[in-house]
């Protein structure tokens, strides 16, 4: 899912929240090699104005060799984001419309829980740098090790390390087991295993066990699956300070099996 | 609980708890502990088998009679085999329901293990035996070994481990070990899983790790789990190898691939003696 990403969606309503996440998708362009499609959704069907807009973000000096594709649809933002074919959304997590109040937007939101793709959720003030760590929250769901192979790879083009994370409410002996377990797999059926960190955190909070893993010096991107339901449940419960802990970092939301 | 200081053996005298009797014999013998043989008389009497005109006290003392009589005989014949000459024995008679008198004794004498065959008679005197052992094994703080009336003796050379990797299991486990180490027995460990999946490929090594890392007995063996029902996979076991020992773990919540009702049925379905532990008394005490 994460490796031969070709194609970059990045849309943009250019708010500045917008405008931070496309130095990321161009960043990440930069070093996968692949082509963006800026997206701009606009409320009429001719809108001279956007194209200004969209000339003006699009050029710039520094990411002259990305290839970037300019445009300009007309209709529903949110359909119109989940129709791309590529490979990754990157974008902000909220835009102009509901700046301030609410950590993620009604669009990344609806972004977030329906795409198909991976999607990259840049929050607003943090600016992109290196990342040094990615951090994957596990919940031992089947496709798990394969995406830890491939985050693996991926944080060979950052130069990251990566910290294998599980949130464990109870601190049962199962969850023991299952996480000693995917250690020894990882260990067999990753190439340079030796590049990952594990951590069993036990904290009733997910939220708060995620939080606590974050230690806010390192750039980390945290790295979740869809199916894990406490991620929909923390994301759909407008608490600030419960979310406090995904304010500050990029989040990469990868699609799962379908939630029932 | 790793020690096996004390043995309760409740009886009904029955043909089925002599084979029983076996078992418990030889693992009194093994580990020097000493057997508590108990015998619960149960109210409502038999009256059918006494006289009519006989008054209540005098039924309690018939009854004693006779079954110190019994205990005696019993007692006489363990010690009349060389091999339990050394034997510490005591009886004792219980009053009210089985199920109770027997958990009463095994808190009593500080029991660390109760040995019972699975089916009794129901003509013999007032005794149901064959459903107290499933409320035994339901109820129990400690473990419990059920004989099976066609179980055969062979000296434990298999157990079978099924584990759900519970928070209990681990305790166990030990436990099982301690006894595996006295009979030089070989375990098997086992789970089953309805179907293969990441979780229970990890969830298989985690347990190994953990096993072999706080537990040194040479003789374990990990069986990679075939996606079947766990029921399923247990009986086709029984049919294909001899089990020796089957121990399960029973919690009080329940046993996921095992509900408790089948984990009761299970002593009756089976020919191999089954141990079940206290997965929830395990997980709570803290000493290992």
């Amino acid at each position: 899912m994460l490796v031969n990403i070709n194609e970059i969606l990045h849309p943009t309503d250019f708010s500045q929240p917008a405008q931070n996440a496309f130095t990321y998708a161009r960043e990440i362009a930069q070093k996968v090699d692949a082509k963006i499609t800026v997206l701009h959704s606009a409320k009429l069907p001719y809108s001279y104005g956007s194209e200004i807009k969209m000339q003006d973000l699009i050029y710039d000096d520094k990411y002259n060799d990305v290839h970037i594709e300019p445009t300009i649809e007309f209709g529903d933002t949110v359909s119109n984001i989940l129709r791309f074919s590529g490979d990754l959304i990157v974008m902000g997590s909220k835009g102009k419309t509901n700046m301030g109040k609410v950590l993620f937007g009604s669009i990344s939101s609806e972004i977030m829980l329906k795409s198909k793709i991976p999607v990259l959720i840049v929050p607003p003030d943090q600016r992109y740098s290196n990342f040094s760590r990615l951090v994957f929250a596990t919940d031992y769901r089947d496709r798990d090790l394969e995406i830890l192979g491939e985050l693996v790879a991926w944080a060979k083009l950052f130069e990251a390390e990566v910290t294998v994370l599980h949130i464990d409410p109870e601190g049962k002996l199962e969850s023991n087991i299952k996480f000693r377990g995917l250690k020894e797999l990882a260990k067999e059926k990753i190439n340079d295993p030796e590049e990952i960190n594990f951590r069993l955190i036990v904290e009733k909070d997910f939220t708060r066990g995620i939080s606590s893993s974050l230690n806010g010096q390192k750039r980390e991107l945290l790295v979740m699956t869809r199916t894990k339901k406490t991620f929909i449940q923390s994301l759909l419960k407008q608490n600030h300070i419960q979310q406090s802990a995904y304010i500050k970092v990029p989040l990469l939301v990868l699609p799962g099996q379908e939630i029932t | 609980m790793a020690d096996i200081n004390n043995i309760l053996f409740p009886t009904d005298f029955s043909e089925n708890t002599r084979n029983a009797l076996i078992f418990a014999l030889e693992i009194a013998r093994v580990s020097g502990a000493e057997m508590h043989i108990m015998h619960s008389i149960e109210e409502p009497y038999n009256f059918a088998i006494l006289d009519e005109t006989t008054k209540p006290t005098e039924i309690d003392q018939n009854l004693s009679q006779t079954v110190n009589k019994l205990f005696e005989n019993l007692e006489d014949e363990i010690h009349d085999d060389n091999k339990y000459r050394e034997l510490n024995i005591e009886t004792s008679i219980q009053t009210g329901r089985a199920v109770y008198s027997i958990l009463e004794e095994a808190k009593n004498r500080d029991i660390d293990m109760i040995i019972m065959g699975a089916q009794g008679r129901t003509g013999l005197r007032e005794i149901l035996f064959g459903s107290t052992t499933a409320e035994v094994i339901q109820r129990s703080k400690i473990p419990v070994l059920v004989l099976p009336q066609e179980a055969e003796y062979d000296g434990f050379k298999q157990i079978t481990f099924a584990t759900d990797y519970q928070d209990g299991d681990l305790k166990a486990l030990q436990f099982v070990v301690e006894l595996a180490k006295l009979f030089n027995s070989k375990i098997d460990i086992f789970h089953s899983s309805p179907k293969k999946s990441l979780k229970s490929e990890i969830m298989f090594r985690g347990f190994k790790e953990i096993v072999t890392e706080k537990i040194s007995y040479n003789n374990i063996e990990f069986e990679m789990d075939q996606p079947t029902r766990f029921f399923d996979s247990v009986v086709s076991k029984i049919e294909q190898q001899s089990i020796s020992l089957l121990v399960m773990v029973h919690y009080e919540e329940s046993f996921p691939p095992l509900p408790k009702q089948l984990s009761q049925e299970m002593s009756y379905y089976s020919e191999a003696p089954l141990l079940v532990l206290p997965g929830q008394e395990l997980a709570n005490n803290k000493r290992s």
